[in-house]
């Protein structure tokens, strides 16, 4: 083993664990010096805002409050995907509707 | 069920260490089976060689599941509250899981005992060149199985059944449980506060001496000392914890009749219940260990030394628990009686 | 060769690393590439929802909009405003003008700025009011910063001077808005003077928002929708931890794939048993050797983990990225900016180390428990044989 090779393994674990401390400590200084809350609120609050910019204007995700209630609910987009009913994924769910319309 | 990333994390953990714990047990089936420590047959080498992997499979597979289930517990005191609606804090986030979360967190607790008094064998086991306790931590290991498969089971089924479609009220079952408890538990519950706490204090002051007493001992602790302190911390924890929650948590949360446990974990009020709830836990694991290493030292002399520092060492675990415990839950009880000069 | 700090155990896992070079770097990357994946899918799920939560939590506690059979209808405004303060538990009631009109570059949300609004506006953010004619913009409406006139389409097609572009750092509030004056705004979405396009009420307690919606509905003589804020904020939250979840499980075969790949290497590795024997003939324990590769695979995390959290950062993070945003969630116009939260960036982190680096420890851990648990005697004469 030559030792100039060990000195360079000591320097990649030094570069390794120095990375990781800058990556985390930059991190770290860019949410200190991140939103600016104060500002923000205060649109909110003054506007009345009831949503935030991230979706494109005259969406149902962004305007909430033009989801109309005669729309069924199943349509809202502010209800996520129910998952599957097993049920309705291995049995036929219409016939017991069709016998009940029968009877 | 909800895709969070918490609860993916939460499986993911899961699943590694009941991987590395079913592959433990293999090894451990065998040890019970054919272990004959005095042979040098190459079964009895290749056993040993095992036994030494299986160690650490279920050491890792216990760090795993402490990690799962302290993010379990994050999961549902601090991130699921903000999806399920009506929720405040973890008691409705458990509401919305249809009972199974109870079930799930009460088989964790159990998995989490048995894993630590489990490594504190195998700890001992190590000590010893010929292993005496090999015999002992591979039944410790096939029993730890079932139990940690009902925790992951649970937890599967608990976050399959986590509706966050309808609404629950967590203040309404807090005051339901209450009620409902009263009449059920009888006297301890009719105690009347002010005893029920100096109960609470005494025995939690004289855990603390004995708990100190057992680990200044010079000589090995008497069997008598030890098995006192053993069943007092393991009898003082519920007693703390009806004590926490029927009167001390008021002046955390500076609301009367509001006895939830999980809002303690929220950070409105400085995330006070995990230092709590886990010098709860230190107390009731350590006063186990304790119990199990004098055990250990009674019936197996070659690590009996070993066995007996443990046994000290869990002493003064249990007292800087029980000291952290009575500061944190009658701290602001007392600040509150110093700033206005009564009870609330 | 000893080092203040470093153990040796460490240097000499570098070395190891420094053995097989290009394979620890495809780790390196693969690795990275994972880890930058999922970071900013949950770095965007947790800056949305933070941002949104915060943003709503000041907001009002309830919106009430008159409809009809056909859609939304203007609210006459004193009216409204005396039937909504006649509800035990209203704290505060003020109507709002506003909705959607079209810009230069698609769909704009349009606020008619009155008196109050304006006072409360004008000390802390605007130069001034807008006056009629005149508009103040959000930092995403124009591409092109430099137009001094903007035209919006609604019910007529109206141009305004722009006297003011509001600051990027505030386009979580703000990116795609245009406040107008009251009457320019009304012109604009067909709503008469006298009228506004809802009702926005605070409640005295957050418990109560939920429980006063049916008397709130009973007191207007026509049918309202309500929105509460609990379920805008549960949308926000629910929603988007649902994108981060799904993302963990469209990596999951990636990351099965990369913890069998690394195994099989390790394996491979300990399978030439005569370097382990000769090592644990020279005196090395098992736990030495299995702290070796631990120690392997913990360099290859840490280096992955900052490049793929930096990259990850960057892309959902830096001012005017819009990738993560466009590949995650098909945001197709230029997005909010969002900003780092540090418990935020904590959590994510932490939730990555239990999704892939620790399954990738423990596919390092797994089989090198297999290959060093023997005897050196059989290692090495297995590999004479």
């Amino acid at each position: 083993m030559q030792p100039d090779k060990l000195t360079a393994a000591s320097r990649i674990v030094r570069a390794i664990v120095i990375l990781f401390v800058l990556a985390a400590a930059g991190i770290l200084l860019a949410s200190f010096a991140g939103s600016p809350q104060q500002r923000i609120r205060l649109f909110a609050r003054s506007l009345n805002l009831t949503s935030p910019a991230f979706i494109a204007a005259g969406h149902a995700l962004r305007h909430p409050e033009f989801l109309h209630p005669a729309v069924d609910l199943c349509f809202s987009p502010l209800l996520g995907n129910p998952p599957p009913d097993p049920h309705a994924l291995l049995f036929e769910p219409r016939a017991p509707l069709v016998s009940e319309g029968l009877r | 069920m909800i895709w969070h990333p918490l609860l993916l994390a939460v499986l993911i953990l899961d699943s590694l260490s009941f991987f590395m714990v079913s592959a433990a047990a293999v090894t451990a089936l065998r040890i019970v089976i054919s272990w004959s420590p005095q042979s040098a047959e190459q079964h009895q080498i290749r056993l040993e060689v095992k036994a030494e992997v299986a160690s650490v499979q279920v050491r890792g597979a216990g760090l795993l599941f402490v990690a799962s289930s302290v993010l379990f517990i994050v999961a549902v005191s601090n991130v699921l509250p903000a999806l399920v609606p009506g929720a405040m804090c973890g008691t409705g986030v458990l509401q919305a899981c249809r009972g199974l979360g109870q079930r799930a967190l009460a088989f964790r607790l159990l998995t989490i005992v048995i894993v630590y008094v489990w490594c504190s064998v195998d700890r001992l086991n190590r000590a010893h060149p010929d292993a005496p306790l090999t015999t002992v931590s591979g039944r410790g290991c096939l029993l730890l199985v079932p139990v940690l498969f009902l925790a992951y089971l649970d937890s599967v089924r608990a976050v399959m059944a986590l509706d966050t479609h309808q609404p629950v009220d967590c203040c309404a079952v807090v005051y339901d449980q209450v009620r409902s408890l009263a009449p059920a538990t009888g006297n301890l519950l009719s105690l009347p506060d002010a005893w029920m706490v100096a109960v609470f204090l005494a025995a939690g002051i004289l855990l603390i001496v004995l708990g100190l007493r057992v680990w200044r001992a010079k000589s090995p602790p008497s069997s008598p000392l030890s098995f006192a302190l053993t069943g007092l911390s393991l009898l003082w924890v519920p007693l703390a914890y009806l004590a926490l929650i029927r009167v001390l948590a008021a002046y955390h949360y500076q609301v009367l009749y509001h006895h939830c446990p999980w809002c303690l974990f929220l950070a409105d009020h400085h995330l006070v219940g995990y230092p709590l709830f886990g010098a709860l836990a230190v107390t009731c694991l350590e006063g186990c260990v304790l119990w199990v290493g004098l055990k250990v030292a009674r019936d197996f002399p070659q690590v009996a030394i070993p066995a007996y520092n443990r046994s000290q060492l869990a002493g003064l675990s249990i007292a800087s628990a029980t000291l952290l415990f009575v500061v944190l839950a009658a701290g602001p009880a007392m600040l509150w009686r110093l700033r206005f000069g009564v009870w609330m | 060769m000893k080092h203040p700090i470093i153990s040796p155990l460490w240097i000499w896992a570098a070395r190891d690393l420094m053995r097989h070079p290009y394979e620890a770097l495809l780790l390196v990357l693969s690795l990275t590439s994972l880890i930058a994946i999922m970071g900013a899918a949950l770095l965007l799920v947790e800056a949305v929802s933070h941002e949104a939560t915060d943003l709503l939590k000041a907001g009002p506690s309830l919106v009430v909009r008159r409809i009809s059979g056909g859609g939304w209808v203007p609210l006459p405004k004193r009216e409204s405003l005396q039937l909504a303060k006649s509800v035990p538990g209203v704290v505060h009631a003020r109507t709002r003008l506003w909705g959607t009109v079209l810009g230069p570059e698609g769909p704009v949300t349009l606020f008619g700025v009155d008196q109050l609004e304006g006072d409360l506006l004008l000390a802390h953010q605007l130069s001034r009011r807008p006056a009629a004619g005149e508009a103040v913009i959000g930092h995403g409406v124009l591409s092109q910063l430099n137009q001094t006139v903007i035209t919006l389409t609604g019910q007529e097609t109206l141009n305004f001077k722009i006297i003011q572009i509001l600051e990027p750092h505030t386009s979580v509030a703000t990116h795609d808005i245009v406040l107008l004056d009251a009457t320019d705004a009304g012109k604009l979405l067909g709503v008469p003077d006298g009228f506004a396009s809802d009702l926005a009420i605070e409640v005295f307690h957050e418990e109560e928002e939920q429980a006063i919606v049916p008397d709130l509905a009973a007191a207007f003589p026509w049918p309202v929708r309500i929105t509460t804020r609990r379920e805008a904020i549960g949308s926000y939250s629910a929603g988007w931890a649902r994108l981060g979840g799904m993302t963990g499980f469209i990596l999951l075969p990636a990351l099965t794939a990369l913890a069998l790949i690394v195994a099989g290497t390790i394996r491979d590795r300990l399978g030439r048993r005569y370097e382990v024997g000769l090592l644990k003939a020279l005196g090395w324990t098992s736990t030495d050797l299995i702290r070796l590769q631990m120690y392997r695979a913990i360099l290859l995390a840490m280096a992955a983990a900052a490049c793929g959290m930096l990259s990850a950062c960057l892309l959902v993070f830096w001012p005017g990225s819009p990738w993560a945003g466009f590949f995650l969630s098909g945001w197709q116009t230029h997005p909010a900016a969002l900003h780092i939260n540090a418990s935020g960036a904590f959590w994510v982190l932490v939730q990555i180390s239990a999704i892939i680096i620790l399954p990738f420890l423990t596919a390092t851990l797994w089989p090198a428990l297999k290959g060093v648990a023997a005897d050196p005697q059989d290692l090495l004469q297995g590999h004479e044989r």
